[in-house]
């Protein structure tokens, strides 16, 4: 019955981007950006594990592509917030308590309230009994038993297509993000997630340099490539320089991510909006929530979504669990039927390739491990029309591919470069490439530097890293807590000329760079000789020819 | 957020110069239609251009873009358009009318009767193509063999020389420099 002992007629391979900017704050006692990553360990990072773990348990043969982006590294390793998650954990945990004791006449809540509680000691458990608190090293440990890939990815999450004019950034992001995954995995990875599925032609022969064999990009930086891809996304395709490109299958993600017609806005799956952050007394909810009596999200809702009305019903996860089934079964029979189809004109299984944010699994989608984890169930024991796969095992099995020219492209809304690039957000491009600018000119200069002037350069390109990420161009255009992103690309910004002006005058103040280095304490090893350009040598030079 | 008494960097009161007193101009591409450029010039700059001109023809004078359109893998040779944008911009978006076409822009004044006098030049941005390809030649390679390959500059295409494009306000510009 299952399908290793069947030749299968195609492939699916699931692959998820877990991404957070770098949010650490040592500077505040508490900070409302820092709970995104809580957030995120809670409700996504470890149940995901957990439901690999099941899965591992249950002799259930499943694939899963992770990328995890150095930030994302840097932050679930870093002692100050693993000592503060582990103070949110034990805060939801006491919150959980109390609201099983407020709630315990309320007919239906009472049993979510329940359902956190019991939730909560179970992520506690993982994290400090199991994981240590080291939740990449359980990552490693999964990837070593080959269940899952683990790709690098960019270092702060820069966007490539308006970077383009600077190769030598592009070529630092790439680099720092490959050093960040070998120190973290303990080898080289084969794939690599490109920010926002953002490609550029320029990326092309640097990412050949760091030996990178896959990557992933939008539909139609696939579909519009030239010489026209035969089998369009249901193939991978390769750049001129060899880099194989899949593409993102347009289908399965619009059943998963469409606000309308997707699985997530189903009635009966949890309201994310109604948490009582924003609904309880202050006086009853202030200890968890912000110091400054500023109320936010404490992972505690009790309505499902029930429909376009604000009269929410009481949530009840039995039904929701039961429809995350049924979704899964749907997803299931829909690539069986699609792959069947497309079976028969190609002369290769097709594979379908379902890139996702990781966060929308638990966090924004509650449902959505219990999706995967019927998926997988289901995948395995009910049909055997496909399996799942890791690009890297398809090429494997079929290394022939067709040489095209990929299309600039983004899986950002309208597929280019308009989120990150609009009246909101378009004055950051002038400072952003005149760091960039003045780094390449510095690392030229500065060949063999030493001592304080060693420790400025570094930390002038950690600022600059940092002020690249395309999180804070996407905070802006999103319209939410957009003074923080402008505050951050401002600071980075400022730091950086700070440093600039230090090493152009030779002259230090030490202990200014001490605590910028404290602040912002990325990357520990950089050098900034990765924005020399020798780095990115002649190839570079011609990458507008590539278009043409 | 409070703040920690012992270390002073609130990145709320990050200041930031508004532009760096240098000459540039830079080009990028938004998608497959529309173009953003922006530019810094110093005063000394727009001084030593406006010398070049006589006091008394200086009012039929205004600051502008020009766009050219290089070419594509069908499409050769130049096409432009002007952009008046008036001497405190120091961005513009530019709608065009051709993906998968390769541009740049120059900023510099332009007079009535369309002499330009350029001052910067942009890099290069390339429009995103908006279709699938209409070439079809599949060639298909071992993966694993291209290891060591590198990507060598191609010959550039001849092909219809003469073609066109439309520009966005309809002219065309003669650049007498």
């Amino acid at each position: 019955m299952k399908g290793r002992y069947i030749l299968e007629k195609g492939y699916l391979s699931l692959i998820l981007h877990a991404h957070l900017p770098y949010i650490r704050h040592p500077e505040y006692d508490t900070s409302l950006e820092e709970h995104w990553l809580y957030e995120a360990i809670t409700e996504t990072y470890i149940p995901l594990l957990d439901v690999f773990e099941g899965l591992i348990r249950d002799n259930i043969n499943f694939r899963v592509t992770f990328s995890l982006t150095p930030p994302l590294i840097a932050m679930l390793s870093d002692p100050l917030l693993q000592e503060r998650y582990r103070k949110y954990l034990y805060q939801r945990i006491e919150l959980a308590e109390k609201e099983v004791d407020r709630t315990r006449y309320y007919y239906q809540i009472s049993e979510v309230s329940r359902m956190y509680l019991d939730r909560f000691h179970r992520i506690r458990e993982l994290y400090d009994d199991k994981y240590g608190g080291n939740i990449i090293s359980e990552f490693k440990r999964l990837q070593d038993m080959g269940k899952i890939e683990i790709i690098a990815c960019p270092a702060t999450h820069g966007f490539f297509p308006l970077m383009e004019i600077q190769p030598e950034a592009v070529f630092a992001q790439v680099s720092v993000g490959i050093n960040i995954y070998r120190k973290a995995f303990g080898s080289n990875p084969k794939g690599i997630w490109l920010a926002e599925c953002g490609y550029t032609p320029v990326a092309d022969s640097i990412l050949k340099d760091h030996n990178i064999l896959y990557t992933v990009l939008e539909t139609h930086g696939v579909l519009y490539a030239s010489p026209r891809p035969v089998y369009g996304t249901y193939a991978p395709v390769c750049t001129p320089n060899g880099i194989a490109v899949f593409g993102r299958d347009r289908e399965t993600s619009k059943q998963v991510w469409s606000a309308d017609e997707g699985y997530p806005g189903d009635f009966n799956y949890r309201d994310f909006y109604r948490d009582i952050g924003y609904e309880l007394d202050l006086d009853y909810i202030r200890p968890y929530i912000l110091p400054d009596g500023q109320r936010m999200h404490t992972g505690l809702k009790y309505y499902k979504i029930t429909g376009k009305t604000e009269n929410k019903h009481a949530y009840v996860p039995e039904k929701a669990i039961e429809k995350a089934a049924e979704h899964a079964g749907n997803f299931m029979f829909n690539r069986e039927h699609q792959i069947k189809y497309i079976y028969e004109g190609m002369e290769q299984p097709p594979i379908i390739v379902c890139p996702y944010d990781a966060e929308l699994f638990g966090h924004w989608w509650y449902e959505g491990i219990y999706f995967l984890d019927s998926l997988f169930r289901k995948v395995h024991h009910q049909q055997n029309t496909f399996s799942f796969i890791n690009p890297n095992e398809y090429l494997d099995k079929y290394p022939k591919i067709q040489v095209v020219k990929p299309a600039p492209s983004s899986w950002g809304y309208q597929g280019y470069n308009e989120v990150w690039l609009n009246g909101s957000n378009d004055w950051i491009y002038r400072h952003i490439h005149h760091a960039g600018d003045k780094m390449i000119s510095l690392s030229n200069q500065f060949q063999y530097a030493e001592g304080i002037q060693l420790r400025a350069l570094n930390q002038a390109a950690r600022e600059l890293l940092l002020a690249q990420s395309s999180d804070w161009a996407f905070i802006m255009k999103a319209g939410t807590m957009v003074e923080y992103a402008k505050n951050r690309t401002k600071a980075h910004i400022s730091r950086f000329l700070n440093l600039c002006n230090q090493i152009e005058s030779g002259m230090y103040d030490e202990n200014w760079l001490s605590e910028v280095e404290y602040l912002d304490n990325i990357f520990p090893d950089i050098h900034y000789s990765i924005f020399q350009s020798r780095n990115v040598g002649k190839n570079n030079l011609i990458s507008n020819m590539m278009y043409v | 957020m409070s703040n920690h008494y012992q270390i002073h960097h609130d990145i709320r009161n990050a200041v930031i110069p508004k532009n760096y007193n240098k000459n540039k101009i830079v080009l990028l591409y938004k998608d497959t239609h529309w173009l953003y450029c922006y530019w810094d010039i110093t005063p000394e700059e727009r001084a030593r251009v406006r010398g070049y001109i006589r006091v008394s023809n200086l009012h039929d004078f205004t600051w502008a873009l020009k766009v050219k359109s290089i070419g594509n893998s069908i499409h050769q040779g130049e096409n432009s358009f002007f952009i008046p944008v008036g001497i405190n911009a120091d961005s513009w978006y530019i709608h065009v009318n051709q993906p998968a076409m390769i541009y740049m822009v120059e900023y510099g004044m332009l007079s009535q009767d369309y002499f330009f006098i350029p001052i910067l030049h942009s890099n290069t941005a390339y429009t995103p193509p908006d279709r699938e390809s209409t070439l079809w030649n599949p060639y298909f390679v071992n993966i694993f063999d291209l290891k060591n390959i590198r990507l060598r500059p191609e010959e550039k295409s001849v092909a219809n020389q003469n073609s066109s494009s439309e520009s966005y306000f309809g002219y065309n510009s003669h650049n007498y420099f």
